[in-house]
């Protein structure tokens, strides 16, 4: 059998169906990698070896006798610790409840298990999805460089993904916490678009700004994922009726003719670490080596689009939290706690503001989606930083890219396209008009088999 | 933004007790604060005195 971390759900999907590979084997091997290297990577907060287990020893008896269920039968899948399964400790990474056991199923955990996949265990995140880890629990590594931060708040889901713990893991992302890991750990991070994921039995942020989505090896695997986790959810009022995702939207080209790709060139390149600036241009000029078209765009909204984001957010999660604040102030951790007590400072104006520009930049995108097909920035404007000095920050703004997407609710993604001088990932962002999913993963498809970066893997010596 | 101000604000208008070991971090958060108000307080002079009811927000 290949090694997992080469490993990905399209090939061994293929290899399942035909009975050349049996689920057993398959966890097998993914729990002997997670027994060898979790100790230095710190990926899972929950471990579901014996569910898992028994998930993969049934799938082998149904693809056996016939009854192969798709491309996730049989295929190891972490969770984010925000998303319930029933009977498993969820902690949120954070202390504040940290012996809570759902007693359901999260919609997205129901939705995998009938796609027949295996759940191996509870990853690791930022404490609530927000700022950085609760230190009870201690950083999730990169497994790039075991001194940089991961990405978050997803974080055991993106440096798990690329060391081979699973083939994919479910994130939540608020502000790019799917893409964020995605991109400084070297994997592919899809938020789809605001309602195409039910985020029942998962706990919020920003009801307003939280998305579920997957991380993955490439792109189509992020298809085959969100085919299995998207659709109408009665549990979830933001779940909209007529979308039905289907993965044959996404398609495989190995050309760009004809498509449009627009470039908001001041908004990018005004705070620009110099190496993603580089591999930023790269990827521009692979897109139309592909036969694109590059469109440089002037969106002015963005420049205080930030603003009416943190109202949003922060008013949100302070009116989750204030209870728990008050009454359970101990649970939280030291950085995130201050954070989440500023939401009580906001006004009700300035959170109606804030929704109403919010509205005015939807309107705006919607005649820019008129000109462009898609529109791209790099990820996340800096190289990962170091733990160390990330620590001391009081500034979350590294997400000047991903939060576009989470305000206007519009699909994005997040693949590697190139490597800085010290040998880290650098990502690129495409984000897309809703729903329009198929088109986001299809030219990610291009890009990625066309450079490649997906098959330029970490030295995973270090993790021993 | 002053600090006072933020303790009255919650254990006056907001209904909580103000936690001293939060002064340090919140006088650093609340510089951010300032920023998001007074941009957002910009932005919204932008928004017409229309008639039609306004667009808080629908998802997408």
């Amino acid at each position: 059998m290949e090694t997992v971390q080469f490993m990905t759900i399209a090939d061994t999907a293929e290899q399942l169906r035909k009975k050349e590979l049996s689920p057993v084997e398959l966890l097998k091997s993914t729990f002997k990698r997670i027994n060898k290297y979790e100790g230095k990577l710190n990926t899972f907060i929950t471990l579901m070896t014996e569910i898992a287990e028994k998930q993969a020893l049934g799938a082998e008896k149904e693809i056996l006798s016939g009854n192969y269920k798709g491309a996730l039968h049989g295929i190891p899948v972490s969770l984010k610790d925000i998303i319930a399964y029933a009977n498993v400790p969820m902690t949120n990474g954070s202390r504040v409840n940290p012996e809570y056991i759902p007693s359901t199923h999260a919609t997205v955990t129901e939705k995998l298990l009938d796609s027949g996949a295996v759940i191996i265990g509870k990853a690791h995140l930022h404490e609530y999805a927000y700022k950085g880890p609760h230190p009870y629990y201690g950083w999730t590594k990169n497994p790039w460089d075991l001194s940089r931060v991961p990405g978050g708040s997803s974080s055991g889901s993106g440096s798990g993904v690329q060391a081979g713990f699973g083939l994919a893991s479910i994130g939540s992302d608020t502000g790019g916490s799917i893409r964020m890991p995605a991109s400084l750990c070297g994997v592919v991070g899809l938020k789809p678009t605001y309602g195409r994921v039910s985020r029942y039995g998962v706990t919020p942020l920003s009801w307003t700004l939280d998305h579920i989505g997957p991380l993955t090896r490439t792109c189509e695997d992020a298809a085959i994922l969100l085919e299995a986790i998207s659709g109408y959810d009665t549990k979830d009022d933001s779940s909209y009726k007529d979308l039905k995702w289907d993965s044959n939207e996404f398609k495989k080209n190995t050309s760009l003719k004809g498509k449009r790709i627009g470039v908001p060139e001041s908004y990018i390149f005004d705070s620009l670490h110099e190496d993603t600036a580089i591999a930023f241009q790269k990827a521009l000029k692979s897109f139309e080596y592909a036969g694109a078209e590059i469109i440089p765009l002037e969106i002015p909204e963005l420049n205080r689009l930030r603003e009416a984001q943190s109202t949003i957010l922060l008013s949100e999660a302070y009116s989750f939290h204030m209870h728990n604040l008050e009454e359970n102030a101990d649970g939280y951790g030291p950085n995130l706690r201050p954070a989440f007590e500023t939401g009580q400072f906001y006004t009700a104006e300035s959170y109606i503001q804030a929704q109403r520009y919010r509205k005015k930049t939807m309107q705006v995108f919607k005649e820019i989606f008129k000109k462009v097909d898609v529109i791209v920035t790099p990820t996340f404007p800096d190289i990962a930083p170091e733990i160390e000095s990330y620590e001391k920050e009081v500034s979350f703004w590294r997400g000047k890219f991903t939060f576009i997407a989470n305000i206007l609710g519009l699909p994005a993604l997040s693949l590697p396209c190139g490597l800085s001088t010290e040998n880290l990932p650098i990502g690129l962002q495409i984000m897309g008009s809703p729903y329009s999913e198929g088109e986001v993963l299809s030219i990610g498809s291009v890009f990625e088999e066309q450079e490649g970066y997906y098959k330029v893997l970490p030295n995973e010596s270090m993790w021993e | 933004m002053n600090i006072e101000l933020l303790k009255n604000i919650s254990n006056e208008i907001n209904g909580r007790t103000f936690d001293s070991a939060l002064e340090k971090q919140l006088v650093l958060y609340a510089k951010d604060l300032e920023i998001v108000l007074n941009g957002l307080r910009e932005v919204s002079k932008e928004f017409p005195l229309a008639l039609e009811p306004a667009p808080i927000y629908s998802p997408v």
